[in-house]
């Protein structure tokens, strides 16, 4: 493919309630590279509450036609991706289909096979990646090549060799300083990247414990710039462990407060609930966080092992205390179905979770996500899934299906009894 | 866990099964407020304070002193306050925003069929669509004071209506109840299949449903019931 100027169309579709950073990120990458000059891109942003089909209708009424459609997949928009893209294919078949995401990328040469609709997959970061597919695409290179892609070359898949993942987080070009913000009043920021924690369930390590940091200067400057939008009132961090170090915690309080003070609040921070003393509560109170979200996800042995997770019952509770008494709301949240735990397992959970009277109790039911260990060990540790996305549980080796569905009515059932109350 | 404790406010009156109860007296005995809130004060005075507080025993709204009682459940620092309730008084005036208002969070509605069936054994004329209008009423009183209410179902079965137990329990899964006790008591084994209906009917519609009264061979076909009775005691 070798035109004038390269079309790109980017196609975000969120679920309602979340939105990703994903394609602020790589708009924001492709803007910045100097070798795309020739590059155009048009974001388009949707949700899944809409057809899949009005998807594409957006993308095929552009004129002039985008030569390439990307989009992020994640395992809840992704039956919306593959429609939209399968209608795109087929009413443009020269358009080229580029997917990234978790959803994707630990599963590339699979998706490849199974949807023709798609040519390119970007494994694992996209920031470098993508632009240079498009650089590829724009100089009529074969993108096949390029590390960290899957690609179709005519009726095969070629799998590259891998890219490694950006050592300094700072070499990604930021989306915030500068760019139009959100304008519902909320944003998300993220400050690093990788999980101190390796739960079998969960990608967001991606197999490994490195930590990669922002540097605090493009911290305090992402900060800055999403904080001082008109109108800005809520931010959610999607760090995994936002009191990842008491003193990154406390630096992190010196960047927030002046904005706290203003009325900013921080919303569903995600902390590791153990390590939370009463002084870490403070320095949570002082970055202006409203409410936090955290597990035990299991109270079962058994399923605490397989997912290799640390679960101490007194430090949790205290964790949650210290946090309400600094008028910080708690999400306790709870699996059902991880591997190992029985009905009892998860009524204690509940049980646990309620007790310790938190502010809000969560339940959701596994869902086995591709590049997690349990995706890998499905059928050794009795996992039953769907293969289609967003791969949710049909049983396991000790709750029936039946019993999934019942469980997760009794924990929908407890959760709005217990949230339904006057007081904090 | 979620407990809630009962507390009687007077006698009859509630919906029943009018067929069920031909002989005995309908008019309801309403219990003396300073009775009920001697009552509130022991269990508010417990340590800890109970989670929650359940007022039944008659239908509450008829109760002539039901904002009173609720406030002294909230005085005693009760955070949760729950009605048992026909819910056909909600539709009325500003009850439901009045009873939001007052502290109350939850709501048990008792229903047993759904529409004229309801009326008929109830022998209320309109008490179905007055249930729909006020359950309706107060979960938008709720969200128009950004208040997270609770809804609940209770289907008092007996032989007159256990065929209809799907009926009411639909009807309430559809009115956003997100459990549902279904009060078997006074069923017959030869009428089981019409339990399990109910309890599948909730089940596909994403409400918990569980039976109080139950048969030994109901636990096996809901297996989650007797833990939820023991975990959120809802009586």
């Amino acid at each position: 493919m070798k035109t004038e100027v390269l079309k790109v169309a980017l196609v975000g579709v969120a679920t309602p309630g979340y939105r990703s950073l994903a394609l602020d990120y790589l708009e924001a990458a492709v803007a910045a590279d100097p070798r795309l000059a020739r590059v155009a891109t048009l974001r388009i942003d949707c949700d899944t509450s809409t057809d899949p089909w009005w998807t594409a209708y957006r993308v095929l009424g552009l004129d002039p036609a985008p030569d390439v459609v990307a989009m992020p997949v994640y395992c809840w928009t992704a039956r919306h991706v593959f429609e939209a893209a399968r209608v795109v294919k087929e009413a443009a078949p020269d358009t080229m289909v580029v997917l990234g995401g978790p959803e994707v990328g630990p599963v590339a040469a699979d998706v490849l096979a199974r949807h023709p609709e798609v040519d390119v997959v970007v494994r694992g970061e996209g920031e470098f990646t993508f632009p240079d597919v498009l650089c590829s695409l724009s100089r009529g290179g074969d993108v096949s090549s390029v590390p960290g892609v899957a690609a179709r070359v005519a009726d095969r898949v070629v799998v590259a060799g891998p890219r490694p993942d950006c050592a300094n987080l700072d070499d990604i070009p930021s989306p915030f300083p500068g760019r139009a913000h959100p304008t519902d009043g909320s944003a998300y920021l993220e400050t690093y990247r990788g999980c101190p924690h390796r739960c079998a369930y969960c990608f967001e390590g991606k197999g490994s414990t490195r930590i990669r940091s922002y540097s605090w200067e493009r911290i305090a400057a992402d900060i800055e710039a999403v904080a001082s939008t008109p109108g800005m009132t809520s931010v959610s961090f999607i760090d995994p462990v936002f009191n990842l170090t008491p003193e990154r915690l406390a630096r992190m309080a010196e960047i927030l407060e002046p904005h706290a003070r203003r009325g900013l609040r921080l919303h569903t921070i995600e902390v590791d609930i153990e390590r939370v003393d009463a002084a870490q509560a403070m320095l949570l109170a002082r970055c202006g966080v409203a409410s936090v979200e955290t597990g035990p996800q299991t109270v079962g042995r058994r399923a605490l092992t397989a997912c290799g997770r640390a679960f101490d019952r007194e430090r949790f509770a205290a964790g949650v205390k210290a946090c309400r008494e600094a008028g910080i709301t708690v999400e306790c949240d709870l699996i059902v179905g991880l591997p190992g735990d029985t009905i009892d397992d998860v009524v204690a959970g509940i049980e646990y979770a309620i007790g310790l009277d938190p502010g809000i109790v969560q339940l959701s039911t596994l869902h086995v996500l591709p590049g997690t260990e349990l995706w890998e060990r499905a059928d050794e540790l009795g996992l039953r899934f769907d293969p289609e996305p967003p791969h949710e549980l049909i049983a396991t080796r000790d709750i029936s299906f039946g019993d999934l569905r019942r469980l997760e009515e009794l924990g929908r059932a407890a959760a709005s009894v217990y949230r339904a109350r006057v007081g904090p | 866990m979620i407990g809630y404790r009962r507390v009687l406010i007077g006698e009859g009156g509630t919906a029943r099964c009018s067929a069920c109860m031909r002989g005995s007296t309908a008019a309801p005995v309403f219990r003396p407020i300073d009775d009920i809130v001697r009552e509130v004060a022991l269990v508010g005075g417990e340590t800890p304070v109970p989670d929650g507080v359940l007022f039944t025993g008659c239908e509450p709204f008829s109760h002539p002193q039901l904002p009173g009682i609720v406030d002294a459940a909230r005085q005693m620092g009760i955070r949760r306050v729950c009605l048992r309730t026909d819910a056909g008084a909600l539709s009325k005036g500003d009850n439901a925003r009045g009873a939001l208002a007052a502290g109350v969070t939850h709501i048990d509605v008792v229903l047993l069929a759904d529409s004229e069936d309801h009326d008929r054994l109830t022998g209320i004329r309109g008490l179905a669509s007055a249930c729909v209008a006020g359950v309706r009423a107060f979960k938008e009183a709720a969200e128009a004071a950004g208040r997270r209410a609770a809804l609940t179902g209770r289907v008092p079965l007996c032989r007159h209506n256990v065929h209809l137990a799907a009926h009411a329990v639909a009807r309430l899964a559809a009115l956003g109840a997100v459990a549902v006790c279904i009060e078997t008591t006074h069923v017959r084994s030869v009428d089981l299949t019409h339990v399990y209906a109910a309890l599948d009917t909730a089940a596909v519609n994403g409400v918990h449903a569980w039976t109080d009264g139950s048969f030994e061979a109901l636990s096996r076909t809901s297996s989650i019931a007797p833990w939820y009775e023991a975990a959120v005691s809802h009586p």
